[in-house]
């Protein structure tokens, strides 16, 4: 069986993606200010307004992070926002603020740079989102796909639940700043042990509002390195092999022959899930 | 190619099927069906925790595509509880799914024995 590496290199890369967003104001809203502005902003976690060039979101990150930015800016300005219900949309369509910013932004299918989308601080929509965005509701769901990734991986949540509550915290807290090494401090207790491997912690997307698809998935087949291309035969035969539809991660297509617990070492977000989006082939 | 080989073979571009079309679903088609609702059910098995009142019946079967939120809709009426009562859910003691999570997936890739352990307290237990 493979063991497979940790790729210090292409991990750095996955965290350090980053995606140029352009967040304008919904004209029909009234604000303090009386016209729609557009605000270009910087969201390195060390925010400044500058230059238009440097505005980016990593896609490892939540949009609450990005609403915290945002309020940050505006009290800055000395613009009130009294509403904290803050939620997105990109062509008409809510961003879920508990997904990933690099999901979200890959499941748009947006080809721009910078993507475009719009911020509201009214009229949350609570059929199509979870309420409550804030950065505390996030961090409970981040920290609840880390117990559910380390519950397939090893059977038993019990690594996660034995990190002290600094390191927990930790986890969340190196994320919204940015710094990979604290990050990867606790992150190496969660995921190095290649014994007693269970299952791929790994979700699904299709297009067109599918559910979302999460089954079983071991690591190996029958004690040999298991390929991207195998998992997707067996949970959707229909589409792979084919030259229908091809995997998508961080923006990039997966080859089919890449091995799953190496992809899961190193592909996955900072939730210890890999994300994969199925789109259609452009032949 | 000869006229007769050239007729013969635009005759046959005609008439052979594609086969892109007529063997294989469309990319489109694949994602069709897989919108068709999962209608199988699942067995749910719900645990209280502390001081959380204990129900009458705790196994119950749930449609499999129905998401968690209805689950806890309906632990909520089960306890006739108040829209304001506090009533946090865990899957096998240890995290709180979201609620627009599927219970069909949870179910597989959490079940014990072929339940789907739901615990239930009236104050946050493992965050």
């Amino acid at each position: 069986m493979s063991v497979a590496v940790f790729d210090d290199i292409i991990s750095k890369k996955i965290w350090n993606g980053k995606l140029p967003i352009q967040i304008s104001l919904d004209p029909t809203e009234n604000h303090a200010f009386t016209e729609p502005i557009f605000v270009i902003l910087t969201l390195f976690f060390s925010y400044s307004c500058n230059s238009i060039d440097n505005m980016e979101a990593s896609r490892c990150s939540y949009l609450p992070l990005v609403s915290e930015q945002l309020l940050h800016i505006y009290n800055g300005l000395d613009i009130e926002i009294i509403n904290t219900e803050i939620w997105y949309d990109y062509e008409g369509e809510p961003l879920k603020w508990h997904y990933p910013i690099g999901l979200l932004y890959d499941m748009s299918g947006s080809k721009d740079r910078p993507w475009q989308i719009t911020v509201h601080f009214r009229n949350f929509p609570n059929e199509k989102l979870l309420k409550s965005p804030s950065v505390e509701a996030a961090q409970d769901m981040f920290m609840s796909m880390m117990k559910q990734a380390d519950f397939l991986r090893y059977g038993t949540t019990k690594r996660v639940m034995n990190l002290s509550k600094k390191d927990q915290s930790q986890l969340w807290e190196s994320l919204s700043l940015d710094r990979y090494d604290e990050y990867w401090n606790v992150n190496q207790y969660l995921i190095s042990d290649t014994d007693g491997l269970r299952y791929v912690p790994l979700r699904i997307y299709l297009p067109d509002q599918c559910p979302v698809i999460q089954e079983v998935v071991s690591f190996t087949n029958k004690g040999s390195s298991k390929l991207l291309g195998d998992v997707l035969n067996d949970i959707l035969p229909d589409l792979f092999p084919s030259n229908l539809a091809i995997p998508i991660t961080h923006g990039i297509q997966l080859p089919l022959d890449t091995p799953i617990d190496w992809a899961s070492q190193n592909l996955s977000f900072a939730d210890n899930f890999l994300h994969l989006i199925i789109c259609k082939s452009v032949s | 190619m000869s006229t007769t080989e050239e007729s013969l073979s635009k005759e046959l571009d005609a008439n052979l099927p594609n086969t892109n079309e007529s063997l294989q679903k469309s990319f489109e088609q694949v994602i069709e069906s897989r919108k068709q609702k999962d209608t199988s059910k699942v067995v749910v098995r719900f645990r209280a925790i502390g001081n959380a009142p204990i129900l009458k019946q705790n196994f119950y079967k749930i449609t499999a595509s129905n998401k968690f939120q209805t689950v806890i809709q309906f632990l909520r009426k089960e306890l006739r509880y108040q829209g304001s009562d506090p009533l946090f859910l865990y899957i096998n003691s240890a995290f709180a799914p979201a609620p627009d999570e599927i219970v069909g997936s949870l179910f597989k890739s959490f079940n014990t024995d072929g339940q789907l352990i739901i615990n239930y307290s009236t104050m946050a237990a493992w965050g």
